[in-house]
């Protein structure tokens, strides 16, 4: 796919990142979302190592995905990811926060062999050119990211009161709400918000149609 | 804790696939089931080579991981070579079942890559030498037990998922947001089963 106006680009980027989230929509990437984002810290941190990661393979995957053959794709794709996010554990770990990156331990090396890696590297070679390519990698991320901080930052508050570490002065206090369970429960309800504003925008558009071409006709 | 019999091997692999089910109680591989569970297919192969995959692959990380030692390289190092492993194994799988059962091969070659490198694969054997200490006992345990409570999670998935579509259910929650309640519900049930094995 070759993109050329600006406009273009706005809606593959609204598209990606929105509209058909990858999680709330196709279901990917649900592992460190329901066991790492626990704080808006890990959420973050988790976010920014992914679209480092899927915006590097996915250029990559653009510029060597057709010459590989098919059935090599998903094991260099991932061993891409997953030697990326080894680097990004070590710079985290050694310049960062050593506490944070003990909380991701687990998770962020998951996050090479999620599904929302699999589906996108999968999808993706062929399909665009190299800047089309960096916008929908980039904008995936973003979808995935704007989840991740929702569910990460709802739990922060919500189990322990704080945001980013800062104490808020809220009555309620459920700890529970760090558990898999809260993020299932809140990623249904995020989903069927979307499905709801999907739903409505499209029948928005529904109706506009017969207005406009009929008034293109008088 | 560290944890050497095979008693306490076998109550790894019980926490890990009905219990403290690995799937609803840190979310590895839920994706997975999720996707798999939208699109047809066949199951049972499906779960056969994850199992043997996910076995595979701790039988083979357990001298490597022994070798590596546990400094801080050694722990950096880790999920990279875990996803190399899995990489090699599906790679090998794809070979023989070309050559071998060409019809078996035609019938998974869309999944197999999904079957052998995935979060339990890799989480199931990324947990077990962080959380229970060096013990090949405990790395299979765990593995064989994460691969099969993957299955039961993909069965009851498979099983709600046409009640997810029916016609009384509020557009909004139709489909992929009744599943993630399904899950989260499923998730809560299991909370009663807390005991001294801890995951994550």
């Amino acid at each position: 796919m070759r993109l050329r106006s600006k406009k273009e680009y706005r809606t593959l980027f609204f598209d990606r990142a929105f509209k058909s989230n990858l999680v709330l929509v196709e279901g990917v990437g649900l592992c460190p979302l329901i066991g790492g984002a626990t704080t808006l810290k890990n959420s973050v941190t988790m976010f920014v190592c992914a679209a480092v990661t899927l915006v590097l393979t996915s250029i990559l995957m653009l510029g060597i995905g057709k010459k590989l053959p098919s059935v090599l794709r998903i094991p260099v794709h991932t061993l891409c990811a997953s030697a990326l996010l080894c680097g990004e554990a070590y710079l985290l770990n050694a310049y960062v926060s050593t506490e944070l990156y003990a909380s991701l331990y687990l998770f962020l090396p998951l996050l090479a062999v999620t599904t929302l890696f699999a589906y996108h590297g999968d999808n993706a070679v062929g399909a665009f050119d190299p800047r089309a390519g960096f916008v929908d990698a980039f904008s995936s991320a973003f979808g995935f990211g704007v989840v991740l901080c929702l569910v990460g930052g709802l739990r922060e508050i919500v189990s322990k009161r704080t945001i980013w570490d800062r104490p808020l002065p809220l009555a309620v206090d459920l700890p529970e709400a760090s558990l898999p369970f809260a993020a299932f429960l809140l990623l249904g309800l995020l989903a069927a918000a979307l499905q709801r504003a999907n739903t409505a925008a499209a029948d928005r558009a529904n109706r506009q149609t017969p207005t406009m071409t009929g008034g293109g006709d008088v | 804790m560290t944890i050497t019999t095979p008693h306490q091997a076998l109550l790894i692999f019980l926490a890990a696939a009905f219990a403290q089910n690995l799937v609803l109680t840190t979310g590895i591989g839920s994706a997975l089931s999720v996707r798999l569970t939208r699109k047809n297919g066949n199951r049972v192969l499906f779960a056969l080579c994850l199992f043997v995959f996910a076995v595979l692959t701790a039988l083979c990380f357990h001298p490597i991981d022994n070798l590596l030692g546990s400094g801080e390289a050694a722990r950096m190092l880790r999920p990279l070579i875990i996803v190399a492993l899995s990489a090699v194994w599906y790679l090998l799988a794809t070979w023989v079942l070309r050559k071998a059962t060409p019809r078996v091969y035609e019938d998974i070659r869309a999944v197999l890559p999904f079957a052998a490198i995935n979060t339990v694969v890799t989480g199931a054997t990324l947990i077990a030498p962080h959380q229970f200490g060096e013990s090949l006992l405990v790395d299979v345990a765990l593995s064989a037990g994460a691969a099969v409570g993957f299955f039961l999670v993909y069965l009851l998935l498979c099983e709600g998922i046409d009640r997810m579509q029916h016609s009384a259910m509020p557009k909004s929650f139709a489909g992929l947001p009744a599943l993630f309640l399904y899950l989260g519900i499923l998730a809560l049930a299991l909370c009663g089963f807390s005991s001294d094995i801890s995951f994550i």
